[in-house]
């Protein structure tokens, strides 16, 4: 062994070790000088809470997966992008991709270091180093993606997909001939569990009508992002279940492709029944002009503007977000329903090729008792959830979200005051089992409504919806 | 007709000054990296930028520390099995062990059911020695079937990390999932169970490393250990005379199959610590399915293990150099040089060649020209 590979080591142990020394020093000596300032950091930041927002807004996003992934981190990226346009003048950006959890502090403390601010964290499982490093550092505002978990300088937000789901499943029971309906799921977490129920009470709600025997198929891939398997768990329902309508929360398109494959080969005559889709999270109908029907479309532009602009304006500090937890629906306009958006900005709603087969379907309009065609009821119910502008507010602070299930609608002056949409997926009657105990039963008597923290712990299924396992 | 001139390999008689290797083959990495960067980017990706990310990537070691440290514990805990020709490629395995018996111990062990009862110091010291023997058993496992079988033990040390990423993964998402909001995830560990990493504040003024002291402090000691038993036990002696002439042990009357098993057990051991470290220093938590969610630090080591050129000193020396290396790919994409893919690409290529010149360094290239006979 060489003398010069020796001393290298014992030189970088000795650099460790100094400037460990060193700063422990100087927690040492700071906590006996001051008391406070090498106190908690609670105390710390106790003595300045007045705070002006920085001159130039440097914000940084940590993404779970890779940009081009085309779902998720995709389109956190395109908000990203669509508000360093917008603020250009005051605000510099910056991202980080397929960041893992074990990555997720250092990568913070890089970007600290680098003069970051403002730091979005856009995965789940970031939730608790998020928060821990939101302690280390009282100063940074954190915005942390999906999470339950707040601080003072640790806000929350989610764009919830839910109606957007029912308004696909209305469409996926006026299709399906089969009555046998596919959904590939990521994770069964109470997220993606909320979207699969909802999906299937507006799949049961046409199917019924229409005498089919609606049943809701869904297979777990065990990963957010693995095309092989979406795909293979696609095919598995297609084959053998015999499911000609899909729904999936995955974020890449192979599903959409394997439909377009899948309805292709019945317009040419090879297969019985076409395979019908909803493309997730990014607009997909390029990637199935034949097969994606319709879709759930995400903008978290109007998030991070709102975010931003109230960072610059001074409303949002590090030490007042500890309520602020966005969970935006249909009327904030962070949720769309639509398979395309084309470039000058408007929205496909429904695939101009299958909208004729929905407008010849006739069904019946529980709220309201009126005829009318699926696709009437679909912009009906769109526009009822979309126009329940009162509701947006009620979005935005934490322990305030229930107060939309509660009410709904006020009197006022004896007239009715429509806060949130007179309509909701999640009203009683309705019953289902627990995801982990199918013995177990769970009913949602009639004409409740679920609140939002019912919904954000949601872990059963509808009764007609049968858990496969795992697939792919 | 005849090539008139001839390549020839010759190893080196005297061997390069040691630095000079490492020093040289890393810039020359690095070069390559850089040409291959501004090549596939058609010009995109400045080479200024990149170095900027390399430097500070090597110039941040308050980042790089929790990396450096568990890839330095794999490092020297795999080395020990490899200086006896025994492949540990388990180290995922081992340290998915360790991991799970931290978790198990700090939050559903009887000791985490009377909270008080140890306190934090004795609680770490209670969940060393548990990923230790865990660890430990884990490759004694894969050493059996080596042992006495003689069966190839790189599939088998390797099938035994999915066998531990699955049996972690059905704990995970069966009796240990958090069960508020139904997350595939355990709840997190207790804090007093952390190995804290190291926050400085001073006049307002924050300042937070990845370094944990305490996991600084096991490296250490690891290091020490590991030094100690191949230098100055007979264990070490016949482990290193195992990777070179295994008949020679076996002519002395030397049960080779003890020493096989002692040498993977001793390795997995060691890496059961990093489970540990893991776990209670950067994640927290086990989440579902592990399989992915991990760092893999295991087969990183095995680089390691393999760029120290199997000497316990140098171990430190690559591990500080991967771990620079990813954390320059995060400075490259801050500095906004490339996303993930870029980065890969770059920790890829200057590994590569890293990697060839240090194993080509031993010999040298020499061009005969040949005469015409007439």
């Amino acid at each position: 062994m060489s003398k010069a590979a020796l001393w290298g080591t014992v030189i970088i142990l000795l650099i460790i070790v100094g400037v460990g020394a060193f700063y422990a020093g100087m927690m040492m000596s700071g906590g006996q000088g001051g008391g406070a300032a090498g106190g908690a950091g609670g105390q710390g930041t106790a003595q300045n809470m007045t705070w002006t927002p920085p001159a130039k807004i440097k914000a940084a996003w940590i993404y779970v997966g890779p940009i081009g992934d085309f779902g998720w981190s995709y389109m956190h990226d395109q908000g990203r992008k669509i508000v360093a346009e917008l603020y250009k003048d005051w605000l510099e950006t910056t991202y980080v991709e397929s960041v893992s959890e074990d990555k997720l502090p250092q990568t913070i403390d890089n970007l600290v270091s680098k003069g970051y601010n403002v730091i979005f964290t856009t995965s789940f499982e970031f939730m608790d180093k998020t928060i821990e490093k939101g302690a280390e550092y009282p100063n940074i505002i954190f915005f942390h993606c999906s999470g339950y978990k707040r601080r003072p300088n640790v806000g929350t937000y989610f764009a919830d997909l839910y109606q957007v789901y029912y308004l696909n499943g209305l469409i996926a029971g006026a299709l399906t001939k089969t009555g046998h309906i596919g959904y590939v799921a990521a994770y069964t977490i109470p997220e993606v569990v909320r979207h699969i129920n909802a999906f299937s009470i507006g799949a049961k709600e046409v199917g019924e009508q229409l005498g089919k025997n609606i049943k809701v198929y869904v297979l777990e891939l065990g990963a957010w992002f693995n095309p092989d398997k979406a795909r293979a768990s696609a095919e598995t329902l297609w084959s053998q279940y015999d499911v000609d309508v899909l729904a999936y929360t995955e974020d890449s398109t192979a599903i959409l492709q394997l439909a377009e494959e899948k309805t292709e080969a019945y317009m040419n005559g090879t297969a019985d029944h076409p395979l019908y889709v909803f493309s997730h999270y990014s607009p997909g109908w390029i990637y199935g002009k034949h097969a994606v029907v319709s879709g759930q479309i995400v903008h978290w532009e109007v998030i991070y503007e709102d975010i931003l602009a109230k960072i610059k304006a001074g409303i949002y500090t590090p030490y007042n977000l500890k309520n602020v937890d966005y969970w935006y629906l249909l009327d904030s306009g962070a949720v769309d329903l639509g398979a395309w958006i084309f470039n000058n900005g408007t929205v496909m709603r429904i695939n101009p090729e299958i909208a004729p087969i929905l407008k010849n379907i006739t069904v019946t309009d529980k709220l309201t008792g009126k005829k009318m065609s699926v696709y009437d009821l679909v912009m009906e119910r769109y526009e009822m959830m979309k126009s329940a502008k009162m509701s947006t507010p009620l979005e935005l602070p934490a322990g305030m979200h229930n107060l939309i299930a509660q009410k709904p609608s006020i009197k006022v002056d004896g007239r009715t005051i429509q806060i949130a949409s007179g309509f909701d997926p999640f009203t009683g009657p309705l019953s289902g089992y627990m995801k982990d105990n199918p013995s177990q039963k769970v009913t949602v008597p009639a004409g409740k409504r679920l609140n939002h923290d019912d919904l954000w712990s949601m872990q059963w299924f509808v009764d007609w919806v049968t858990y496969l396992g795992r697939g792919g | 007709m005849e090539f008139p001139i001839s390549m020839l390999i010759v190893r080196r008689v005297k061997p390069l000054p040691y630095w000079v290797v490492p020093v040289l083959a890393l810039a020359i990495g690095i070069l390559v990296a850089i040409i291959i960067l501004y090549g596939i980017s058609g010009g995109q990706i400045s080479p200024w930028d990149v170095l900027v990310s390399i430097g500070q990537g090597f110039l941040q070691p308050h980042l790089l520390a929790m990396t450096f440290i568990l890839l330095s514990i794999v490092g020297v805990g795999l080395l020990v099995s490899f200086k006896g020709a025994i492949w540990n490629i388990g180290g995922e395995g081992q340290i998915y062990m360790g991991a799970m018996i931290t978790v198990w111990v700090v939050l559903f062990s009887p000791i985490a059911m009377m909270p008080g009862l140890l306190g934090a110091f004795t609680m770490k010291i209670t969940y060393l020695i548990l990923a230790v023997i865990l660890g430990g058993f884990w490759a004694f496992l894969s050493a059996l079937p080596r042992a006495f079988l003689n069966l190839d033990e790189v599939p088998i040390t390797l099938m035994m990390n999915y066998i531990a990423y699955y049996i972690v993964d059905i704990l995970v998402r069966g009796p240990w999932h958090e069960r508020k909001y139904g997350y595939l995830r355990t709840p997190t560990i207790p804090e007093n169970s952390w190995f804290r990493t190291m926050v400085i504040r001073s006049n307002g003024h924050i300042f937070a490393t990845t370094l944990s002291i305490e996991l600084l402090i096991i490296l250490i000691v690891v290091f020490i250990v590991a030094w100690f038993l191949l230098k100055y036990t007979t264990i070490g002696l016949y482990i290193k005379v195992l990777g070179n002439n295994p008949n020679l042990l076996r002519s002395s009357g030397i049960n080779v199959k003890l020493i096989i098993l002692l040498a993977l057990t001793i390795s997995g051991a060691i890496i059961g610590i990093v489970g540990a470290g893991y776990v209670a220093g950067i994640t927290h938590n086990l989440s579902y399915p592990v399989e992915e969610k991990s760092a893999q630090y295991g087969y990183t080591g095995i680089l390691v293990a393999w760029l120290s050129m199997l000497e316990l000193i140098a171990v430190p020396v690559a591990a500080y150099i991967i771990a620079a290396l990813y954390n320059a790919g995060i400075n490259m994409q801050i500095l906004g040089a490339g996303g993930a893919a870029v980065v890969n690409v770059f920790i890829g290529s200057i590994l590569i060649t890293y990697t060839a010149l240090i194993m080509i360094s031993e010999y040298k290239v020499r061009f005969i020209i040949k005469r015409r006979r007439g």
